[in-house]
């Protein structure tokens, strides 16, 4: 199948574990040919036919992508940060890179970089690959906590988003924990659920908390606008009745009591 | 190489300039600094401790004994200094460059702009391409390149950050290891009002991300969060960038400092 696989990542969360345990996966499969395109790193990696991209013009990188292409085989390119593609040419790399339906691309997306705004295309660089790609991986901190960037705080551990597109349409979406070189499925805190009435404790001098007696009858109290959603057949009248206290004025042509 | 003595650690092994054990990784650190807390005073011990494996911070003594054979060849970019201010800065610190085969000093300070045209990226690329050929001339050995002030040059010229950076891959390709000082102050670096890819805030912001991205370590000098103190001149922070050291872990850790008027540092831990 002919796609693009992107991840995510921000300076706290980097992509640098992932990419490495998705090789860590890849490398003992000869049936796939892997190509390393690398814009910031200058570490190869083994097995891979590695490109310097930096220094080489966008068509020419694209040309000799391509002519690395093994017809044989799966073509897997790997790239290792695409921010460094300019926005309006980026749809047209991917799309010339992606000619046939052997070939996939993974790329890593820096969210923490400045995006500018263009007047005539007002389309960010995330959406457009969003749009593209078929599986998104969203890296996350593991702890809320570690979003500001402080000293020990490093994150060896983190959460992904995986959003994989369907060819017919369906989008699946998953959450995984990293521990220590292992994917987990992630379980969101329960911890915000728990009963708040705890927090009530020792605050006042009288008794705020609802007995389970209390909590039943509570719960199955029917409120009036409930009432109200079943009179689907009136389809909302407005019901006036007039009372003695009401000041109405009867020789006023514009006061209607209705 | 045992360093007990110094209070200053980079790496959990006690070192901070790692010698042989990366000579096969090309290593990316960033120093961040703002304006009040200069860097000249951590650079010039990191140049010691790249050519001599000593440190002579929180010693009394600043006369060392220096070996004659230094570990490593040294290469010093400036944009903002010339080679007499390092020169006399290095020789308080025992360390005499002025005839030392194993470090070059090379001054973009003096002459930049004979060398480059603001308006031309094809002048930034041509200087990138003698100083890539001078090092290459100078050493046989892959030197530990410092680089000073590189963000000037972004922003007085026309290039792009990504420009900048390939310009900048030249060179690490060349070395064991880039000591990038960058300046990040808060107001280069805002973007909010001026998005644009031709402002500074922006080219700058830009730089430091894309940077920040490509890092093995990250030390930041700042001023104390609290005020000015008089004993007290801001915080050093290291801590690990995206990619991690393949041989050594990084020992992450906040230092206090002071910088005296006679330009001596002192070390504390916080």
């Amino acid at each position: 199948m002919a796609s693009s696989t992107q991840s995510s990542n921000t300076i706290q969360t980097s992509s640098f574990q992932l990419i490495k345990h998705i090789n860590s996966k890849l490398i003992s499969q000869d049936n796939i040919n892997k190509i390393y395109i690398s814009f910031e790193t200058f570490k190869e990696i083994p097995q891979y036919i590695n490109i310097e991209a930096w220094s080489i013009p966008l068509i020419e990188l694209i040309k000799k992508i391509v002519s690395l292409y093994d017809s044989n085989k799966k073509n897997l390119i790997l790239i290792d940060s695409i921010n460094y593609i300019p926005l309006n040419q980026l749809s047209k790399f991917i799309s010339d890179l992606i000619i046939n339906d052997s070939i996939t691309i993974i790329t890593t997306y820096h969210t923490s970089l400045p995006e500018f705004e263009i007047p005539y295309q007002n389309l960010s660089r995330y959406n457009l690959l969003s749009f593209i790609s078929s599986s998104i991986i969203e890296i996350l901190p593991n702890d809320e906590k570690s979003k500001t960037l402080k000293i020990n705080k490093s994150c060896k551990d983190y959460r992904i988003n995986f959003i994989h597109k369907r060819k017919s349409g369906r989008i699946n979406s998953f959450k995984f924990e990293f521990i220590n070189d292992e994917f987990l499925p992630f379980v969101e805190s329960i911890e915000n659920n728990n009963n708040n009435e705890d927090l009530l404790e020792g605050l006042t001098t009288f008794n705020l908390k609802t007995s389970s007696s209390a909590k039943v009858i509570k719960d199955n109290l029917e409120l009036p606008y409930m009432e109200a959603q079943r009179l689907q057949e009136s389809s909302g009248a407005i019901v006036y009745q007039f009372e003695k206290d009401d000041d109405y004025d009867e020789e006023d042509p514009y006061e209607d009591p209705f | 190489m045992s360093s007990q003595k110094q209070d200053l650690h980079i790496f959990t092994d006690n070192s901070i300039i790692p010698h042989n054990q990366v000579k096969s990784e090309h290593l990316f650190n960033l120093i961040t600094h703002v304006q009040g807390t200069s860097p000249t005073w951590l650079l010039n011990l990191l140049i010691e401790n790249s050519l001599y494996g000593t440190c002579s911070i929180n010693t009394d003594t600043n006369k060392q004994h220096r070996s004659n054979t230094s570990r490593s060849s040294v290469i010093f970019i400036s944009f903002l200094n010339d080679f007499k201010f390092y020169a006399s800065s290095l020789k308080k610190n025992g360390v005499e460059v002025q005839s030392n085969q194993s470090f070059k000093f090379i001054d973009l300070f003096t002459n930049l702009f004979d060398r480059v045209v603001p308006s031309n990226i094809e002048s930034v690329s041509k200087l990138f391409d003698d100083l890539t050929q001078e090092i290459k001339n100078l050493s046989q050995d892959k030197p530990i390149i410092f680089i000073e002030g590189l963000e000037f040059l972004l922003l007085s010229t026309d290039i792009s950050s990504i420009q900048c950076l390939s310009q900048l891959n030249k060179l690490h390709k060349l070395s064991s290891s880039v000591i990038l000082s960058c300046q990040s102050d808060e107001e280069l670096i805002d973007i909010a009002t001026f998005n644009h890819p031709t402002h500074p805030q922006y080219k700058l912001h830009d730089f430091l991300v894309r940077i920040l991205h490509r890092t093995n370590l990250n030390i930041a000098l700042r001023p104390l969060e609290t005020g000015k103190a008089k004993d007290i001149t801001g915080t050093l922070s290291i801590s690990k960038g995206c990619i991690p050291y393949e041989s050594l872990d990084i020992a992450e850790k906040e230092y206090l400092y002071l910088v005296s008027k006679d330009q001596s540092a002192k070390l504390f831990f916080r």
